[in-house]
């Protein structure tokens, strides 16, 4: 297994992260090292905006397309972040992980309190 | 949006009266704003004048809020003027570019009106950034200025992902030193909260409810395989503890968090979209810090 990093402000040409297409292009890149195989190494050098629309589209959706143990073998520990970075990708990845477990409750849960509201 | 020189003939026009003396970023400033878009409403193809006698004030952050109920009724072939605007109304409305007519910000508070299309977010990203970060703002820490722009960022994302709109976004502010205070407003003129919610299946009896749910961390009309966005819950988290104010009007549904106290209202007539409207306290000492640290390795 090749550990293969992906700076992110190479691809999307700038440390402006927020368009969620831009995301979409970073999460091509990440999903096809990891179906290759492979270990992606994500590098947050260089960003210096960054929304989690942004993070979601990138990251956020391979939680529904891998289970979480294949993520962390073929994810590798962030790179070149600072604080924040780390923050708000933490914050996507909890949501995200959340989210594709447990879809089916999660919708039960919001069914329950809207039936709730209605009475 | 123009004032037309000198007397007007109002003989080819028809009327509307802006109806309020004082139109702030308040309920009541709302309310008369969407009953203002209500009354436009009525007509197409057809020139109309608003007559601006009886008002004597505007925030000046509310031209957005003006340009997005003009080109809503222009995208029915209306052809709209301002009649007897008040000189300081207009200067100001001319200084923020809501107003055709140079007029030149001498002390630089405006933050001009600015139209964006929804795949701006970069465009939209560099104008906060660059109309925003300001040598006016000293007393905000850096960790509040992150907050700022995070939660701005992530508002206008969820702008171009839910609003379906089929005018631009309009966005703009004011920077009061005086008081201590930016406003800035960003105005979609979507399908609204409620709509938004509705199309994504999540059904409320009131808009109002729709903002209120809306307004929570984890809450978003986005769904599929992207997990949601956070950026109104952000902003709310945000003026809550800056001592700000966060409101949203959304169609016949307003919400507003003003030093903490939340309030929920029906307006009158429905405004044409979403917008959100930041006040924030630039006298804010506070620092914002993580509460812990994140260890790289167990992120996944």
């Amino acid at each position: 297994m090749k550990k293969i990093r992906i700076t992110i402000s190479t691809i999307v040409g700038g440390g402006i992260c927020v368009a969620a297409s831009d995301g979409q292009t970073v999460h091509r890149a990440v999903y096809e090292v990891i179906s290759s195989g492979n270990r992606a190494e994500i590098s947050f050098f260089g960003i210096t905006r960054m929304t989690t629309a942004f993070l979601n589209a990138a990251v956020g959706q391979l939680y529904g397309e891998f289970d979480e143990e294949t993520l962390r073998k073929h994810l590798a520990p962030p790179v070149d972040f600072e604080e924040w970075h780390l923050r708000r990708l933490k914050m996507v990845v909890d949501r995200a992980k959340a989210y594709f477990s447990d879809r089916e409750a999660i919708e039960d849960i919001f069914d329950n309190i809207e039936n709730d509201s209605d009475d | 949006m123009s004032v037309p020189r000198g007397r007007a003939s109002l003989n080819d026009r028809l009327m509307i009266d802006i109806g309020d003396r004082e139109i702030r970023a308040d309920v009541t400033g709302f309310d008369a704003l969407a009953k203002l878009y209500a009354e436009l409403s009525k007509f197409s193809h057809t020139n109309l004048g608003i007559d601006c006698q009886g008002l004597g004030w505007i925030d000046a952050q509310l031209g957005a809020c003006l340009l997005t109920i003009v080109n809503h009724s222009r995208a029915i072939g209306n052809d709209i003027q301002l009649f007897n605007i008040a000189s300081r109304i207009q200067a100001i409305l001319q200084k923020n570019k809501t107003l055709l007519g140079r007029r030149a910000d001498v002390h630089g508070t405006t933050i001009p009106i600015t139209n964006f299309n929804k795949d701006d977010e970069v465009k939209f990203s560099k104008f906060t950034r660059s109309r925003l970060m300001r040598p006016e703002m000293p007393k905000m820490s850096a960790g509040l200025k992150s907050k700022f722009f995070e939660g701005i960022d992530e508002l206008f994302a969820n702008s171009a992902l839910w609003s379906n709109s089929p005018i631009p976004v309009f966005a703009g502010g004011q920077y009061f030193p005086r008081l201590d205070r930016l406003t800035f407003v960003l105005s979609d003129g979507g399908q609204g909260i409620q709509g938004s919610l509705a199309a994504a299946g999540r059904h409320f009896g009131a808009p109002e409810d729709a903002i209120d749910w809306a307004m929570e961390m984890n809450n978003s009309a986005r769904q599929g395989d992207i997990p949601g966005g956070l950026g109104l819950g952000i902003l709310k988290d945000f003026v809550s503890m800056n001592g700000g104010c966060l409101l949203v009007c959304s169609h016949s549904g307003y919400w507003e968090s003003r030093n903490g106290r939340i309030i929920k209202r029906r307006i009158s007539a429905p405004y044409p979209g979403t917008v959100v409207s930041l006040e924030i306290n630039t006298s804010d000492t506070k620092s914002y810090h993580m509460q812990s640290s994140i260890n790289p390795h167990e992120i996944w």
